[in-house]
């Protein structure tokens, strides 16, 4: 599996969490903005950044979905992480 | 993703949206029919007024369960609020014209005219600046602004109409303000003068915030402002059909209803977007998690090399 196909289907599946709330084009930039200032981007992201996207991701939708959606979103992340894993041991 | 991931509050909660049109339309049926068949006018303005101050009475209600959503210090909580408290200031000057209108050449009516005029003045300044939050809101997000010459253009009509919102009302306000009998003229124009300004920012803001729902791609959020913007135009479209019917139709009493039907969609159909806009919101932050990510781990799923 090449770095950037894993990073692609993690960026895809981030943005398809978030879609129905915000929308396609908002998640991207949400999503965007958080791996820039993490220090990485699209092309690179990698399961270990995960965790520490859906920390800088959860404030960022708080001013859309509020507070209590936020967080939610943010552990579906991480739920994702998971759901990913097992995917892979069963592929 | 279809129903069957809802729970069944959020399946009666978005049914409701549906229910309260339906209601909408078969009111204005039951207002035309009555006013055609010369029903006693009391109790045709009475169902109007009684309809409409549903409408608002619960768009308010739904915007400040939207509002209620945000944790406080969120910005976005104080427009929501905002927009609730508009939507209860509408009630008000509903209730105030109706006073005026029946009470003519009292105390009352002048009273009912300027609890009016300060509502109606009071929520323009208050969505101006909820508006104002939301477009803040979105600049901080990082989701870029590409406004187009068609939305600059839009910028344009939508001051226009709001600015021919205020002649006409103007008009609607020296006519009141004969009939309440009272001297109330230089009062009305101080507490007003927001007004002007109020509308232009609201008109700016507005077409920001619809170009920015547009390019968010989707989602309930987008459908929330979607419904707040589409509130913000029906109103002075009402306003300037109201204003240009006479015209039309000729001043014809026979014809009257027309004009009341209009002024009653108008008005209910704004109430009812301005509903739907906060339901989407409430949605939003409400809708259950799971059923998003049902579909992002597909069992089986697995990555390519």
């Amino acid at each position: 599996m090449s770095t950037n196909a894993e990073a692609d289907f993690l960026f895809q599946k981030s943005v398809f969490l978030l879609v129905s709330s915000v929308g396609k084009e908002m998640a991207e930039a949400l999503i965007g903005r958080a791996l820039r200032e993490m220090g990485t981007d699209p092309q690179a992201l990698k399961r270990a950044d995960i965790e520490h996207l859906s920390a800088k991701l959860e404030p960022a939708l708080i001013p859309f979905v509020g507070g209590d959606k936020a967080r939610k979103l943010a552990s579906g992340l991480r739920v994702l992480v998971g759901g990913t894993l097992g995917s892979t041991i069963d592929g | 993703m279809g129903n069957e991931h809802m729970g069944k509050s959020e399946r009666d909660h978005i049914a409701w949206r549906w229910r309260l049109l339906a209601a909408i339309l078969a009111t204005a049926a039951v207002y035309s029919t009555m006013a055609i068949a010369g029903v006693d006018r009391g109790l045709t303005e009475g169902l109007r007024l009684a309809a409409e101050l549903v409408v608002f009475a619960v768009a308010a209600v739904i915007g400040y369960a939207a509002a209620r959503q945000f944790e406080k210090g969120v910005k976005t909580r104080l427009t929501w609020v905002f927009i609730s408290i508009g939507a209860a200031l509408f009630f008000v000057a509903d209730v105030g014209l109706y006073l005026s209108s029946v009470t003519a050449g009292s105390g009352v009516a002048g009273a009912g005219l300027l609890s009016a005029f300060g509502a109606i003045t009071l929520s323009r300044v208050l969505l101006a600046c909820g508006l104002w939050i939301v477009v803040k809101v979105y600049h901080d997000s990082g989701l870029p602004l590409r406004l187009t010459r068609y939305d600059y253009g839009a910028m344009v009509v939508f001051g226009a109409l709001n600015f021919l919102t205020v002649i006409l009302g103007a008009n609607t306000v020296r006519l009141l303000l004969s009939h309440a009998g009272t001297n109330l003229t230089h009062l009305v124009i101080m507490i007003c003068l927001p007004l002007p300004p109020g509308l232009a920012l609201c008109s700016v803001f507005a077409v920001i915030i619809w170009r920015y729902a547009r390019q968010m791609g989707g989602g309930l959020v987008a459908k929330a402002w979607s419904g707040v913007l589409i509130y913000m135009v029906a109103l002075p479209v009402r306003t300037v059909l109201i204003g240009l019917t006479p015209y039309l139709l000729g001043k014809d009493s026979a014809l009257l209803w027309i004009t009341g039907t209009i002024s009653f969609l108008g008005l209910a159909l704004a109430g009812w977007a301005l509903y739907l806009g906060a339901s989407y919101q409430y949605e939003a932050c409400t809708m259950e998690v799971p059923r998003e990510i049902d579909f992002s781990t597909t069992p089986g799923e697995t990555l390519k090399a």
